[in-house]
């Protein structure tokens, strides 16, 4: 174990917390978006983490993948909007925008503790500097 | 009482134990958001123990042979992941300041070589 794996271990962990944020933003930004990547309503996205064995023992944390939530949406009747059915009902994203802000908050908190732990590993590295003053 | 004593490489390898641990608590706080991840933790006393003994200065052993235990863990959530996020960041803090510690000993025992190395007029 070094001074910079130990860096690398927080580091990924700042990344794939990040990458949470981005997606559960996202998310929130496309809560109303009728018109999706794939021609339907938007679907909302989820990270999944994957431990990821670095040097000396030490394990990090990558996202291996970015799954499509496949529940189903909200059906609002709405007989004016441009992407209504026959019917005049038109499908809506599958966004909770109270589940994804759970979700925001969270992962902020996991950002601060990988952050606390750059910040203690830096702390360290200049102890052991001082040695030789 | 020598001048060269143990007690610097003992202090190397505590450093060295210490610096290990960290990496070990930074995974867990990386992990703490991956399904079915159990935390691991350096277990310091048998780390020394393998330490303990040797008078070689130089002998401060690799920092990739670090006994590993499994860390006290909050009860799983649904997702399986054992990591209690308040233990860990407690446990980081107090191995920075023992980290700390160890430099600063390590520090004054070289300052006191310098002192008997320069007739007292160090």
């Amino acid at each position: 174990m070094d001074f910079f794996t130990a860096m690398r271990v927080s580091a990924s962990g700042l990344s794939a917390e990040r990458t949470r944020v981005n997606l559960a933003a996202s998310n929130l930004a496309n809560a109303e978006t009728t018109r999706g990547p794939d021609g339907g309503p938007y679907r909302r996205l989820d990270p999944v983490f994957q431990a990821a064995p670095l040097a000396d023992g030490a394990v990090g944390v990558r996202v291996s993948q970015v799954v499509s939530d496949a529940g189903a949406g909200r059906r609002v009747y709405s007989p004016g909007h441009p992407d209504a059915d026959p019917e005049g009902f038109v499908a809506l994203p599958n966004v909770n925008p109270i589940y994804e802000v759970v979700n925001l908050v969270s992962a902020s908190r996991s950002y601060e503790a990988n952050a606390a732990a750059v910040e203690t590993i830096k702390q360290m590295a200049q102890r052991g500097l001082d040695i030789a003053r | 009482m020598k001048i060269f004593d143990a007690s610097l490489a003992r202090l190397e390898r505590s450093m060295d134990v210490r610096l290990a641990r960290h990496g070990v608590l930074a995974s867990n706080l990386a992990n703490v958001d991956t399904p079915a991840y159990q935390p691991k933790d350096v277990d310091f006393e048998a780390a020394m123990a393998v330490a303990s003994g040797f008078e070689d200065p130089t002998g401060g052993g690799d920092s990739g042979d670090m006994p590993l235990r499994a860390a006290v863990s909050a009860a799983p959530g649904l997702d399986g992941n054992g990591v209690d996020l308040d233990r860990t960041m407690a446990a980081l803090a107090e191995n920075a300041l023992q980290y700390g510690a160890s430099a600063r000993a390590a520090g004054k025992k070289l300052a006191i070589l310098r002192y008997v190395a320069s007739d007292g007029n160090g």
